[in-house]
């Protein structure tokens, strides 16, 4: 029955939807509903644009965090569950296999970022990786991976919590700088006392959507090999000798715990976080004059350059950006002064409407004005539901 | 191939196993990683924003305490979330029923465009999406937060309303189409003046 197939339809292109595909993708498997369900599925999209202020979210999240820790400092400590590692280690093969299944998942999840849905995913495959290995590079990789991930949410100026090593590059009054990323370490942050350049630490931190990336606490993994300072002066624009880094030779044993042994660089070199900057670890360097823009929804960023009158290679040179064609809304760039771009008058914030799509020469699908107010739509909700779908969908289902 | 989204189930499993040990660490690591979409389920549907931080709060007191009691789930811990969620946003509309409405008096259609309809929708920005949105019955703003917003499966939304699959389909297929005509009466307002 037309009615069955269509809900089915319907709730298909949802799926869709919430797989990260495009609106027409799903349309053009189903031709005869398309025309319906076009509106209906905009509809529904709209509520993604209704999502909180992710500032607030972060504002909330930090607000309730104490609560839910109290609350939490006062459970039991039980004994910890030994053969729970097996069982792990076992719905970690099968999650491998999982993944050889559907590749194109783990690889999505493999560029997510903290707060994103597959991001647990992603730490997973690792461990997953970890434990069947005890490479000390591959944990090296990994390690640099937290640290480009949270350069990433920087650029992005999106909130999360982060959790990364690094060597402790130096430390000022206004920020340490760790593994090449500045860190507002505020005093008494847990850990943070006694810390020294060259050190090697694990951050806990978040970051937020200021851009600013902040500590929650410090570990200290392994001091570094320390001149004899006793107190914490001002630490000096060089590192100490031993902790300055090469560009590209031996990686620094920074990860590894065991100082003893000496990574001799085999292979690709892992590139451990260093304050060199290597290609992985860009920091973008706006020259004078350049400031912040902030992408509108329809920007791009070639009619950006065009506007402001650079290239868009230097524009990605200098905003280190890799995939010119991936940026949203909200990101944040560095531009030249000038004037903004001209947008296509729709916002594309949703995916784009393929001009093949009948939709000027139709009568809009729009239903007649309200017997009565809308303040009532909990009532009547289900005739116009109805109402709407067979007086839409009629006209097309002979397609 | 059908694209299928790969749940991080194996992943919160293994936390709550965690957590249920007492582990503080993990039920942080729950914390942080369920505290936005829970917030954003919670926020969508009540005004108030200090309402909402404290219903969310308690969703998270409350499993910890079930960590306590023992009562907390093995497995899909975000259903089990946002179900409790769901049922401390029922008990608060219990107290306070009406959301606060705003004038509609500034909705304004943008330019003409091929499709009008779509073009307006797409033209909404958040409040009055979100107005639109509380227009809707509970259950309708509910399906819709959840399958759209939250991009939770069928199965995970049908738990999670105590409906099955195929009532849930239906009913995000009425919400969808109210919360259309919704936006097909404000367009027609803003024309009118």
């Amino acid at each position: 029955m037309a009615d069955r197939d269509f809900l089915t339809a319907f709730n298909d292109c949802i799926d869709r939807l919430a797989a990260g595909q495009s609106l027409d993708d799903c349309l053009r498997r189903y031709p005869q509903y398309a025309r319906t369900l076009r509106p209906l599925l905009e509809a529904g999209l709209t509520v993604r644009r209704a999502r909180v202020h992710p500032a607030e979210v972060s504002l909330a999240q930090a607000r309730v965090r104490d609560r839910v820790a109290l609350a939490a400092r006062t459970l039991p400590a039980q004994r910890r569950a030994y053969p729970l590692r097996a069982l792990a280690t076992l719905a970690a093969s099968l999650v491998i296999v999982f993944f050889l299944a559907t590749g194109g998942a783990a690889i999505v999840a493999q560029s997510s970022l903290p707060g994103d849905p597959l991001y647990g995913l992603k730490r997973l495959t690792e461990t997953v990786r970890l434990s069947f290995s005890s490479n000390s590079q591959l944990a090296a990789e990994f390690a640099a991976r937290r640290v480009d991930e949270t350069r990433q949410l920087l650029m992005l100026n999106r909130a999360a919590d982060v959790n990364f090593t690094g060597e402790v590059n130096a430390i000022t009054e206004a920020a340490w700088v760790v593994a090449g990323l500045p860190v507002s370490v505020p005093s008494g942050t847990p850990g943070a006392a006694g810390i020294r350049a060259g050190d090697m630490i694990e951050v806990r931190g978040y970051t937020t959507t200021g851009g600013e990336l902040v500590a929650r606490e410090i570990i200290l993994l392994e001091p570094g090999e320390r001149e004899p300072v006793p107190t914490a002066t001002p630490v000096p624009t060089r590192p100490p000798a031993t902790a300055t880094l090469p560009p590209s030779s031996t990686p620094a044993p920074t990860i590894t715990a065991q100082p003893s042994t000496t990574l001799t660089p085999t292979g690709t070199p892992t590139r451990t976080p260093s304050p060199t900057l290597t290609p992985t670890g860009c920091i973008p360097a706006p020259p004078g004059g350049w400031t912040l823009y902030t992408v509108q929804a329809g920007d791009t960023l070639s009619a950006l350059a065009a506007a402001r009158g650079v290239t868009l290679a230097e524009m990605m040179r200098v905003n280190c950006i890799t995939n010119p064609s991936l940026i949203v809304a909200g990101q944040r760039f560095y531009l030249p002064p000038g004037p903004d771009p001209v947008r296509p008058t729709t916002a594309p914030a949703l995916p784009t409407v393929s001009s093949d799509t009948p939709g000027g020469d139709n009568p809009p699908v729009v239903n007649p004005p309200p017997d009565d107010n809308s303040n009532d739509n909990d009532d009547d909700s289900d005739n116009s539901g109805s109402d709407d779908h067979s007086g839409s969908g009629g006209g097309n289902d002979n397609n | 191939m059908i694209l299928i989204v790969l749940p991080d189930l194996p992943a919160e499993d293994r936390l709550l196993a965690q957590a249920r040990q007492g582990n503080q660490e993990a039920i942080m690591q729950i914390y942080e990683s369920y505290f936005p979409p829970i917030y954003n389920f919670i926020r969508l549907r009540v005004d108030d924003q200090q309402a909402a931080e404290d219903l969310a709060s308690e969703v998270f007191v409350k499993l910890v305490s079930a960590f306590r009691s023992h009562t907390a789930p093995r497995h899909s811990l975000r259903g089990w979330l946002f179900r409790v969620a769901r049922n401390g946003l029922h008990d608060h509309y219990g107290r306070a029923r009406q959301f606060t409405t705003e004038v509609l008096d500034e909705w304004l259609p943008s330019p003409g465009d091929d499709d009008p309809e779509i073009h307006f929708m797409r033209s909404l920005d958040v409040e009055r999406t979100r107005h639109a949105l509380r227009m809707l019955a509970p259950e309708q703003q509910e399906v819709l937060i959840l399958r759209f917003g939250q991009m939770l499966s069928l199965q995970e939304t049908a738990d999670i309303l105590g409906k099955n699959v195929g009532a849930v389909k239906s009913l995000q297929f009425r919400a969808v189409s109210t919360l259309r005509q919704i936006f097909g009466e404000l367009r027609l307002e803003a024309e009118n003046g």
